[in-house]
Parts: C-alpha cells; structure tokens; sequence
C-alpha cells in the first residue's frame, strides 16, 4: 500500500516535471531587446531619397540561438507629416547573401515582410517625440540566431522626416552590432552597404520574442518520455541497476 | 520433378530479368557508347576538343543522343572536368547547353551549381533550356540552380524564373500570375519572387487568403517597367518599389515604454559612412 502511494506521487511529479518542461518550452521568450535606454533619433533620409529608404539593424538573439519569433517591436518617429500618404514596411533578412566590403554578409533572404502599413506622425501628445510599433505574428516566424531587421519609410515629403530610434548602449538581452545596414536601392533591386557612425555605436530599438524551434521541443519531450519508459521498465521488472 | 522445373524456371526469369536491369544501368552509368570518342590517353584539351567535335558533327537529329554519349564517355577520363565539357559543348552547340546540362547534372550530382554556371554562361540564351533540363531531374535543388544562374546570367532573369515555375511544382501556384502578367525584369526581383513563392508555398509567408497566388502579382497592366522601379500595387495603393500584396499582421501603436532624453542626439543617415573591414564590433550585455 505503502508502495503504491509512493509511486502514484513519483507519477504525479514526473507529469508534473513533464507538463512544465513542455509549457517551458512553449512559452515565448524576449531574445533581443533594448527598449529601455534610447538614446536618439535616426533620420532614414527619406525626404532626401526620393522618398525611400530602407535601414537595418544586425542582431545576435540571446545565446546566439535560432528561434521562431511571435512578436516584433521596434520603435520609429515621424516628424512634420502632412496629408496621410505616410507608410512603412518591416522586413527581416537572413544575412546570406554576398560579403560587403567590410567582410560581413548582405542581407538576401527575405524571412518575413509585413506589407506597408500607414504611420502616424509622432510628434504629438500621444507618443511625445515616438513611438512603439508591435506586431504579433501568429504562429511565428523562423529566423536565425543572427538576422537582419529592417525598415522601408516610404512617401515622406521633401518638409517631412521619419526614422528609428537608435541606442548607444548594448542590448539588456542580445547582442548586436556597431554598424547599421542601408539599402538605398529598393527592395526588389537593392543595394545594401554597410555603415556606422562616426560619433556613436548605434542599435535601433527593438524587442524581438521568440519560441524554440518545434524540434527542440520535440527532442526534449522525446527524451522525457524515454526516460519515463525506463523508469517504468525498472519499476515493473524491481530490477536494481 | 514438376516443382524443382517450375523453380528452375523463375530462377531463369529471375536471372535474366537481373541480368537485363544490370544491363540498363551499366548504360545509365555509362557502358560504352557507340557514339563517343576514344579518350584514353588523351590530355583534357584533347578530350574536350574531340568530344565536343563529335557533338557538331553528328546529324541534328541524333545530336541529343551523342550529347549524352559523349557526356558519359568523357566523365569516365575527366570526372572532375565535366562542367568544363558543358561549357564548351554549349559555347559551340548552343542548342544542345540543356540536353548537355540534364546530362551532365545526373553524371556528377555534387558539380550540379558548377555545371549550371558553365552551360548558361556559355549559352545564355538558353538560359531556360538549361534550367528546365537540370530540374526536370533535380527540382527540389531550385535555389541552389536558379541561383547560380542568375548570376551566370543576370540578363536572363525571366528565363530563371519561367524555367523554376515548370519545373518545381510547388512554386508554381505562386508564379503563375505573375508570370502571366509581367516580366521579371533582374536577378535581384528574379530572387526575391522566388524567396517569397518559397516561403508562400511553406507556409511562412502570411498573405491575403482571399487572392491565393496573387502574393507575387503586379499590376497587369502596369506600364514603363525598368530596372529596379517595377510598379507594385498593395492594398494600401502605394507603390514603395515592392511588388506584393500586404500581409496580414497588424502594427499596434502605442507610447514608447522609455522616453526620449529631453533633447534627444539627431543624427541619420547622411552622416553614414562606410564600415571598414575588421572594423564591426559585437556589443553585448
């Protein structure tokens, strides 16, 4: 009797071990942030190039891991808007495609596109001088332990200004780079150069959350219950290893 | 008696039906073709010249044929030289580059990007002819081919992707419209419609449910198409060089959760200048 109440309770905290792990698994975890320490603003100089400009920022996810990301924000102003034809589009990319001249890669494949969703302008009661933009992306998208995200201002006039906020500090979580991508072509016929500043290191604000990648979850879930089947084999045989 | 004969006689079928399998892939893996050339002892400019003399001489209607034999003759000399034979073979045969291609990617598997880049630089005109024939054999190898050709041949971009939308059937419900309506126009749109088709096909892509393959759709009637400026109408109407419907993620906005210092630095990127090699920094926590 005694023994069957010991084992009912190992039972319980095997599935209870098993339910955490699982949810622990599930559960999305901020990767990549520097919400809290920005410094300034970056002009993306769409007013001065044709009204278009894509800038991006490099960034390492904690513990350099790949992950599926279920929620992206970043932060961005808009300055002296007129008319409502302002827009911008997000895009991340895997760094895979030829070195730029200071050796690291350009970014190539496109991971994910949000489309061109129209921007308030910032400068206001509302947001003070800017502003968060979330996203919750579903069921997530796939990126690598290091990736590029990225911003198309678009339809900002020659009066206007739009751009990210920048930090001179390193992530609270994740790494980054001092350098920034720029790609004054367009999206479908880009030309990305690498940069930086000469004054300061600069990360665009972003938080980036992510689950693992299913087979993580899958192997670790797996090995549970391989260990449980042993654990019940040497229970049934009361063999002593 | 009556068993042991009916054995006999499965065995025989057996035997022979094994004897006549061997036969075929001993041709497959090239048993001596009729067709080819003796090679043995020859350098590499040799073999290359008297391979590729027997492909433009043979009569147009057998060329194919001698294409492939000559292919599987030279590969047993010069494995590693093949790509060098496709280049040359469609250099002086342009017709043949897709034949010579698909031949040579199913002989030596692992040179298939080297093997795209020799036939389709050689013979860019039969930019299409190539890709066809390489992925009609190897179809889920898309990127890595369409890749290498679109770098043999930029100009040939369309080709890229027509070529892919055959071959590769799970793209195809993603380039069919746009190929209907529109020509690719470089190397850098020919990849990103194919990204994207990709990621559509897979799922990771998120796209309006109601327009099933219209994600890579521009304008059919769009007009003054040139490098780099296609026209590309979203849902919202502007056109930001892109050329794809909107995707279905809505931004939230909301106040920043840390606010700007007073004065905040304003800096941008007209002050930018060029990394310098060695000179990233990785900055962490």
């Amino acid at each position: 009797m005694k023994n069957t109440i010991i084992l009912s309770v190992k039972k319980i905290l095997a599935l209870t071990c098993a339910i955490g792990a699982f949810g622990a698994v599930a559960h999305a975890d901020i990767v990549f942030s520097n919400l809290n320490q920005p410094s300034g603003l970056f002009n993306s100089g769409a007013s001065t190039n044709g009204g278009t400009a894509q800038i991006g920022d490099e960034v390492i996810l904690a513990g350099g891991q790949s992950g599926i990301v279920t929620n992206f924000s970043f932060e961005f102003y808009g300055s002296n808007f007129v008319g409502s034809a302002q827009s911008a589009r997000v895009l991340f990319y895997a760094n895979d495609g030829s070195a730029s001249p200071a050796g690291p890669l350009n970014p190539q494949s496109i991971l994910w596109d949000s489309g061109t969703f129209t921007i308030p302008d910032t400068f206001n009661p509302t947001y003070g001088t800017n502003c968060l933009v979330s996203f919750d992306l579903g069921a997530g998208v796939s990126v690598p332990g290091d990736f590029t995200w990225s911003v198309v201002f678009s339809g900002i006039g020659t009066s206007e200004s739009a751009g990210l906020v920048f930090s001179t500090g390193a992530p609270t979580v994740g790494s980054g780079y001092n350098d920034y991508w720029v790609n004054t072509g367009t999206v479908i016929s880009p030309s990305w150069s690498l940069q930086v500043n000469p004054s300061y290191s600069v990360d665009f604000l972003a938080q980036i959350s992510t689950v693992p990648e299913p087979s993580t979850g899958l192997m670790l879930f797996s090995g549970l219950g391989v260990f449980a089947v042993i654990q019940w084999a040497r229970r049934s045989s009361g063999k002593k290893y | 008696m009556k068993n042991s004969l009916i054995l006999s006689l499965v065995l025989g079928v057996l035997v022979s039906g094994l004897g006549g399998y061997q036969a075929g892939a001993a041709d497959v893996n090239g048993a001596a073709p009729i067709l080819a050339p003796e090679l043995a002892g020859l350098s590499l400019s040799e073999s290359l010249a008297k391979s590729v003399a027997c492909v433009t001489e043979a009569d147009a209607s057998v060329r194919d044929q001698v294409t492939a034999d000559v292919l599987r003759n030279f590969v047993r000399s010069h494995p590693l030289e093949l790509a060098q034979l496709v280049k040359t073979v469609s250099a002086k045969c342009p017709l043949q580059a897709g034949a010579a291609a698909g031949t040579a990617v199913v002989l030596q598997p692992d040179q298939i990007a080297a093997i795209t880049t020799a036939a389709v630089s050689a013979a860019p005109n039969q930019t299409r002819d190539v890709v066809e024939g390489i992925l009609s054999r190897f179809p889920a190898n898309w990127f890595q081919v369409s890749d290498a050709a679109l770098k043999a041949a930029p100009d040939q971009a369309d080709a890229v992707v027509r070529a892919v939308s055959v071959t590769e059937v799970t793209l195809r419900p993603y380039l069919a419209d746009t190929l209907a309506g529109t020509t690719v126009i470089s190397a850098s749109a020919a990849r990103e419609l194919l990204n994207r088709a990709s990621l559509a096909s897979t799922g990771r892509l998120m796209r309006d449910k109601q327009a099933p393959g219209n994600i890579l759709v521009a304008s059919k009637t769009q007009t003054g198409l040139s490098a780099g400026t296609v026209s590309g109408l979203d849902k919202s109407g502007s056109a930001n060089g892109g050329t794809f419907s909107t995707m279905n993620a809505t931004p939230v906005f909301g106040p920043p959760p840390v606010p700007l210092p007073v004065i905040p630095v304003e800096i941008g990127v007209g002050q930018g200048t060029g990394q310098t090699s060695g000179g990233r920094n990785y900055s962490g926590p």
